[in-house]
């Protein structure tokens, strides 16, 4: 198809005059025209007769009434296609139409609906996609945009080229089939589980956990009743009655042999209490005579004692005679060296006393002369004290009036600063003539001028001075004057030098109390009145009648007669010792004498005479031999008892335990029954709860669910293996698939950017540029060069679609924007060059650029409608 | 002195049919539980009063409330019948267990036969029970019948559970003699689903509602005539079920063989209550294969549920196929790489991957291009 004419009116600028653009050669063309002319309005207008029904009247064919609203919108194209040409007239909106004529032969070949129908036939646009005129036709402000839209179209075309009969669009399908069948149990790129495989492998854990759950409960609803049956038996066997009466039976003897156990038992105890009687009896006897024996030993040995102690008491009494004497004569010479020693030590004593009398002496001499000299000091400091309370001229007031005084200097010095001066160079005449305020001056003279000063020349007349009054001196020399008045009255001077001389006065005295009150410190540390207290505790210590004048009594050595007395003590503490030791024994032997004599007397009283203690003795003998014989006896009885006497412990602990057995089968069969009573409720819960029948059903649910995730999952593995091998084979031959659109781009891409190859990607754009051995993506090139390759792509689809006879003019509303000089040149020729396959028609409001590419000028005319 | 009655057993009452769509198991197990109707109302036509069950009455020994009752409450709106349950070892009678909770509510007409003791069933006819009291007695438990004393002139009729061919090694089975060695007029079978007759005395009466696809003779109860002590007994099948389990085998090479299948399956039945197992074998080409399914796909939507068997039926791409893939393009190319894994896999999940893969392709381009590959 290619286009020859175009017409349009009531859309946007173009009222009812319209707009004819006739005689649009097959080659390329160009509309060059200043913008605002309304290039894009035309190609909106060639995209809506062709892409949009009569019918239509959405808000894209609203949008391009005019807003004068002249009338009702209408597009007219004249095009070759088929080897024909035909008209194609379409009027949207109010008065809508719509049809096909045959310029030939003046035929309407369709109308209406079907007019719409045909020119989407002719041209293979399709409403919605704009088919290739939606990527061929690039407008305003899209040119750096890749081609999109045409690529049912191409692929129809390109397939075809490589031979497919079903590949492309077919295959594309097919893999966007698998991959959204995929998509329903897995998620894209994550590929996590979605759907009902999502479901199915949810479900499944809440399932087996319920099989678990209903497993265990079952398991233990078996055991139960396993349990009840075993317990059902125990407890039939646990009541059974003859079981019971035998073991009453056993029971029973068992405590009849208790009973004749005790009974032996208790006789056993009194005769084994019989035999320890019995032997205490005989211990008794056995005593009795031993003791006897004793006795009659003792007595012999106290005679014989008593008459040997009767010679040692007369040697014992003669010792203790003779250290009595020797020792009063030690402590009467004892007394005698203690004596000596008492006086010489009350001497010496006499001499100390008076040497610490005579040392207090001395320092109450000493601190009663720093007393006088501290209270000297104490007077002076007072009065200088009051002095310098008197004086005023402190530092600070002294140095306040000198400064005032400064001050008055400084204040009378500028004034007189101020003053003129006059001096006299007078001539003879002049030294008598010349006058100052009537006073004659002499040559030479100076003279400093204040208030109105007269100078009298004589004859020759006089000069009168007035000199400048200083009223801002005056003011401040007046304050000045004022303050150190002040400053003064507050010393008490008159002026200044006195001021000065009381000031250095009041430092001087200050001074000088500064180093009495030092030495006052030196003297009295503590203060006058801790002096005077010091002074006056020496004062009592003093005896009233002590002279220092008097001589010391002389000193005499004691330690002669303190060794003496030790001498004397340690000799009578020895003779006193000896003394002691022979009184002692003295009296030790005569007690031990005494006992014995007193112990023989009782045992003689005890045993009688001598005969009696014999006789004593034979029946003491008769008495043990008689409890022995009862003692034999006895033991013998016991043992015989002892031997037949059953086991006690043996007969209670087997009546015990009947007992506890007894009532342990009582407790036992009581715990088995409210076991089996609870066995019953938790089966009976069970069975309530249909565990069974729920397991069976759960059991099935999993493998119903287990089957519905095998088949999910070979679904899955099917689909990967079927999106893989589509996508396998797309991409090895999407080389071959592309090669004639990227052979036909390669001349025009040559002119253009140099050598090189662009590569398209599956949605038949242009993803990258290889130059060399450097691919680059198509977004990381500039902006021109993005917009050479997209123009350029546009330009091999349109002559490929020719070359394959399907034509389809390229429109470039404003496109090549960016290219510098040197490529926009090179696009020039590529435009020309492909023009020689594929119609293009080139709007543009750069005429000066454009001027060079050569395509033949189209003039636009006003649509003059027959 | 002749005695009728109603042989049945294997009702397995509250069996889940989870391998079906929940609605359909749900149908499935009702109708177990209705069949119990169905025999009631047979033995009432027939004019037969007892029922004699053996085993597996229930199919867990815990199954639920409703399972129990449901079926108890048919039973006892049956007045005229009496019913005679005996453990099997799908419910076994264990104390305190299922037939504990059964005796506390069976209506009167009910008699549970949970000892291995005799039971007069009506004058001179006396029954002799064989009940499981657990799943593996590890016995035969009919062996006490052949010493069970019975007046002189009874007829006596045995019922135990258990097959006469142990298929485990640790199971004893019945004594298939055991009619002879008893002196048992009629002994009634359960635990085989398909009615079976071991001797002339001896009868499998199989389940009166099939539950699996197993090609035997299922579905019915048999009437059971004793004309007296030591006659034949004579055995009439009287069917019950509500669903027919068909059992199908189908070789197909062609699509001339399509058109049998339709009539191996539903014939002159109403597809509504079949369930189907169809097991194809064969060898067919990715296009036959397309239009077999479609052909089954109208076959199962006409039936309850169609269960297809195709691992025998060999699917393979042949060059016709190929073709109608297009001579080239990514298809075609996809499509003999897909060919090639299927034909040189190893393992056979990879083979039946790859061939899933060529029938999803071969189905997707078929839908893709709007024509029949």
């Amino acid at each position: 198809m290619k286009l020859s004419a175009i017409r349009l009116r009531n859309i946007r600028g173009f009222g009812p005059e319209g707009l004819a653009i006739e005689h649009i050669p097959d080659g390329l063309s160009v509309l060059a025209r200043p913008n605002e002319f309304g290039k894009s309005t035309l190609f909106d207008a060639l995209r809506l007769v062709f892409g949009t029904k009569h019918s239509a009247g959405g808000l894209a064919v609203k949008a391009l009434v005019p807003w004068a609203n002249t009338g009702t919108p209408e597009v007219e194209v004249d095009i070759h296609a088929a080897g024909r040409t035909f008209r194609v007239s379409k009027r949207y909106l109010k008065g809508k139409s719509a049809q096909v004529t045959d310029l030939v032969s003046g035929d309407i070949v369709a109308k209406g609906s079907d007019a719409d129908a045909w020119l989407m036939d002719a041209s293979g646009v399709s409403s919605g996609t704009g088919g290739p005129t939606g990527f061929l036709w690039v407008k305003q402000g899209r040119s750096m945009e890749q081609p999109a839209g045409g690529e049912p179209v191409l692929s129809q075309l390109l397939e075809q080229e490589v031979g497919l009969l079903v590949g492309g669009e077919a295959a594309r399908s097919v893999l966007e089939r698998a991959i959204g069948e995929r998509a329903k149990w897995l998620t894209g790129k994550t590929r996590k589980p979605t759907g009902r495989y999502k479901e199915a492998l949810e479900a499944r854990a809440p399932t087996q956990d319920k099989l678990s759950t209903l497993k265990a409960r079952q398991i233990k609803a078996e055991n139960a009743l396993s349990e009840l049956q075993t317990l059902k038996r125990q407890i039939t066997k646990q009541s059974d009655p003859e079981r019971d009466r035998e073991f009453k039976q056993k029971r029973d003897q068992a405590a009849d042999e208790l009973e004749a156990a005790k009974q032996a038992a208790n006789e056993l105890q009194i005769l084994e209490q019989k035999t320890e009687f019995a032997s205490t009896n005989l211990d008794h006897a056995r005593s009795t005579e031993k003791h006897h024996a004793d006795k009659v030993k003792e007595a012999d040995r106290l005679a014989i004692a008593i008459k040997q102690s009767s010679g040692h008491a007369a040697e014992l009494s003669r010792s203790h005679a003779e250290f009595s004497k020797t020792l009063s004569v030690a402590e009467n010479e004892l007394i005698e060296a203690e004596d000596v020693w008492k006086t010489i030590a009350q001497r010496n004593r006499a001499r100390e006393t008076f040497e610490n009398a005579l040392r207090a002496h001395n320092t109450l001499e000493q601190l009663e002369n720093k007393r006088d000299q501290a209270r000297a000091l104490d007077d002076a400091l007072r009065a200088r004290a009051k002095a310098i309370a008197q004086n005023r001229a402190t530092e600070t007031a002294y140095n306040t009036a000198a400064d005032c005084d400064r001050n008055v200097s400084l204040a009378k010095a500028r004034i007189e600063g101020g003053r003129p001066t006059i001096h006299f160079d007078l001539t003879a005449d002049g030294t008598d003539s010349v006058r100052l305020n009537e006073t004659p001056v002499r040559n030479g003279q100076t003279e400093s001028l204040s208030g109105t000063s007269v100078i009298d020349l004589g004859h020759l007349g006089a000069i009168t001075i007035s000199a400048t009054d200083h009223g801002e001196a005056r003011d401040a020399l007046e304050n000045a004057e004022l303050a150190l008045q002040n400053a003064l009255e507050e010393l008490g001077v008159r002026d200044v030098a006195e001021a000065e001389a009381k000031a250095r006065e009041r430092i001087d005295l200050q001074r000088a109390s500064q180093h009495d009150r030092q030495r006052l410190e030196q003297l009295a540390p503590d203060g006058l009145e801790a002096l005077d207290q010091e002074i006056a505790v020496l004062r009592t210590q003093l005896p009233e009648d002590f002279d220092p004048d008097t001589p010391p009594p002389p000193p005499v050595d004691i330690a002669e007669a303190e060794a003496a007395v030790e001498k004397a003590r340690a000799t009578a503490e020895n003779y006193r010792e000896a003394h002691a030791d022979a009184e002692k024994e003295w009296i030790k032997h005569r007690t031990r004498t005494s006992m014995n004599e007193d112990a023989l007397a009782n045992i003689d009283k005890e045993l009688g005479e001598a005969e009696a203690r014999s006789q004593k003795a034979i029946q003491l003998a008769e008495h043990v031999e008689a409890n022995w014989k009862t003692l034999e006896a006895l033991n013998t009885e016991l043992e015989t008892k002892r031997s037949a006497l059953p086991n006690l412990d043996m007969c209670t602990e087997n009546v015990a335990r009947m007992n506890r057995a007894f009532e342990a089968n009582q407790q036992g069969l009581q715990k088995l029954k409210i076991e089996r009573a609870r066995l019953e409720a938790e089966i009976d819960a069970a069975g309530a709860d249909g565990i069974g029948e729920a397991l069976n059903e759960v059991n099935a649910d999993l493998a119903r669910l287990d089957r519905r995730i095998g088949r999910y999952e070979a679904d899955i593995r099917a689909l990967d293996r079927l999106i893989d091998a589509l996508s396998d084979a797309q991409a090895r031959l999407q080389e071959a698939y592309f090669k004639p659109v990227t052979d036909a781009m390669q001349p025009l891409l040559r002119e253009v950017v140099g050598p090189g190859t662009v590569r398209l990607g599956v949605d038949f754009q242009a993803d990258s540029l290889r130059r060399g051995d450097f691919r680059e993506a198509i977004d990381t090139l500039s902006g021109g060069t993005r917009e050479q390759i997209s123009v350029l792509s546009r330009l091999a689809f349109g002559r490929l679609m020719a070359q394959r006879g399907t034509p389809i003019p390229v429109i470039l509303d404003d496109a090549l924007v960016y290219c510098d000089d040197d490529r926009l040149d090179a696009m020039f020729t590529a435009l020309n060059v492909a023009a020689k396959d594929v119609q293009c028609i080139v709007l543009t409001c750069h005429q000066r650029a454009f001027s060079q590419l050569g395509g033949e000028p189209l003039d636009p005319q006003r649509w003059k409608k027959p | 002195m002749g005695f009728r009655f109603i042989h049945t057993a294997d009702w397995q009452l509250g069996k889940p049919f989870g391998q079906f769509p929940p609605d359909l198991a749900g149908e499935l197990k009702a109708a177990r539980r209705d069949v119990v109707q169905t025999i009631a109302a047979t033995a009432e036509k027939l004019g037969i009063g007892d029922v004699i069950v053996a085993g597996d009455v229930w199919d867990s020994p815990l199954p639920a409330r409703n399972t129990v009752v449901q079926p108890l409450e048919i039973m006892g709106r049956a007045r005229s019948i009496r019913w005679w349950l005996m453990p099997g070892n799908h419910d076994p009678h264990q104390p305190g267990g299922l037939w504990t909770r059964i005796a506390k509510i069976a209506p009167p007409n009910v008699t549970l036969l949970l000892q291995p003791t005799s039971v007069e069933m009506r004058d001179g006819v006396v029954l002799l029970p064989a009940p499981w009291k657990s799943k593996a007695p590890g016995e035969d438990l009919s062996e006490w019948m052949d010493q069970a004393e019975t007046s002189a002139g009874s007829i006596r009729i045995g019922l135990a559970h258990g097959g006469v061919k142990s298929f485990e090694a640790d199971a004893i089975p019945l004594d298939e003699k055991r009619a002879t060695k008893a002196r048992l007029d009629y002994l009634g079978l359960g635990d085989w689903h398909g009615t079976l007759q071991v001797d002339e005395r001896t009868w499998y009466s199989g389940t009166p509602e099939p539950d699996r696809f197993v090609n035997n003779d299922r579905g019915q109860i048999l009437e059971v005539k004793v004309d007296g002590p030591g006659r034949i007994p004579e055995v009439i099948p009287h069917r019950t079920a509500k669903f027919e389990w068909l059992v199908v085998d189908a070789e197909v090479n062609a699509p001339s063989d399509f058109a049998e299948l339709e009539k191996k399956i539903l014939g002159e039945r109403s597809g509504t209550e079949v369930l189907a197992q169809l097991t194809l074998s064969g060898r067919l080409s990715l296009s036959e294969r397309q239009m077999l399914d479609e052909h089954i796909s109208a076959i199962a939507s006409r039936l309850q549920y169609l269960d297809v068997r195709d691992t025998a039926l060999q699917t393979m791409a042949t060059p016709d196929d190929l073709d109608a893939l297009g001579q080239g393009g990514s298809i075609r190319h996809a499509a003999e790489n897909l060919k090639t894994a299927a034909e040189s896999a190893s393992a056979e999940a990879e083979r039946e991957d790859a061939l899933r893969a060529l029938s999803l392709l071969f189905t997707y381009a078929g839908t893709a291009t709007g024509d029949r590959p």
